[in-house]
């Protein structure tokens, strides 16, 4: 049983050190995509919850999560997705907001804490972006976003008024 | 951006709709598809309401933009759903994707201080552009059939 429940434990270990192909600083488990890891013999299941529809690290952390689950000696890996419940910049551990925000990238706010999200009609008022995100280099709040879509889905693209630096912030979502 | 607008409007309210959808795959892919829809709408209703505001030229060209998209918007509102997925509760009543937004784009272009063409007399569903479109889109399948080469 000990042997079981170690090989268990060594799966989850491999699928939880897989960094994300476009924030490598992050594995899949610190960015909240890594669901259970099941083992029943030689086979393992990892369930994902993929971020954005049609991001195209998806694929890329499917081939990664099967090259080092078969590299660390599992010769049956099958990835499964699960869309429902959704993946939210919620589930970006701590440990996880420290790491982006230790490489320039702006980690997200909470979900439920942003401001006119959901409910009401569409957001006509132009004015200040819906929130102000700090620089993760001075910690200014001084910053303005330049566009709201980055070099990839999950981000967007700000400057910092204070100390001048552009940099990216994965969005609420 | 007026045309991303309008489409990013109408597929929002359909991805709402299809989220209450009795199909649980295609409810989990419309809830996750929501908050991302919603990032088109935001991003191209914003840039609709600085371009109406923003100089002669770009104002010209935004209302020339609405123009030109608002027949086919139009059309949106004669969207078929299948009847029997409609009946399953498998997709929404397109009636329902369709009213919210026309109501939604009428506060943009009232917002942008533009004005929605009055409806156009449905044209006819195909055109003799049909003929080349449907040429270029099939000419890789049928120079390899079943995709092997």
């Amino acid at each position: 049983v000990s042997a079981v429940v170690e090989r268990g434990e060594r799966a989850r270990q491999v699928a939880g050190s897989v960094v994300d192909p476009e924030l490598p600083m992050l594995t899949l488990e610190d960015l909240g995509v890594l669901g259970d890891v099941e083992v029943m013999g030689d086979r393992v299941v990892v369930w994902i919850t993929p971020t954005y529809t049609g991001c195209p690290a998806v694929a890329t952390m499917r081939a990664d999560l099967r090259l080092a689950l078969t590299a660390a000696g599992f010769a049956d890996v099958d990835v499964r997705t699960r869309l429902s419940p959704p993946w939210s910049s919620d589930l970006i551990t701590e440990r996880g907001r420290a790491l982006l925000a230790a490489h320039g990238i702006a980690p997200p706010g909470r979900v439920d804490a942003e401001p006119g999200r959901g409910t009401g009609p569409v957001d006509v008022v132009l004015g200040a972006p819906v929130r102000a995100a700090a620089c993760p280099r001075c910690g200014s709040v001084r910053t303005r976003e330049i566009s709201r879509f980055g070099p990839t889905a999950c981000t967007s693209m700000h400057v910092c008024a204070s100390c001048a630096e552009p940099f990216e912030k994965v969005k609420e979502r | 951006m007026v045309r991303l607008a309008a489409f990013a409007t109408w597929r929002l309210e359909q991805f709402e709709g299809l989220r209450g959808s009795v199909d649980p795959v295609l409810a989990a892919v419309a809830e996750r598809a929501v908050p991302e829809l919603r990032y088109h709408q935001d991003h191209a209703v914003r840039w609709v309401l600085v371009l109406a505001g923003g100089t002669e030229e770009s104002r010209r060209r935004t209302v020339e933009g609405v123009r030109t998209v608002w027949p086919a918007v139009c059309e949106l509102e004669r969207t078929v759903a299948d009847p029997a997925l409609l009946a399953a509760g498998a997709v929404p009543d397109p009636r329902s994707v369709w009213r919210p937004t026309e109501e939604r784009l009428r506060e943009v272009l009232a917002a942008a201080d533009l004005e929605a063409p009055t409806a156009t007399e449905p044209g006819s569903d195909v055109s003799s552009l049909l003929g080349p479109l449907l040429e270029e889109l099939q000419a890789v399948a049928r120079a390899h059939p079943r995709g092997r080469w």
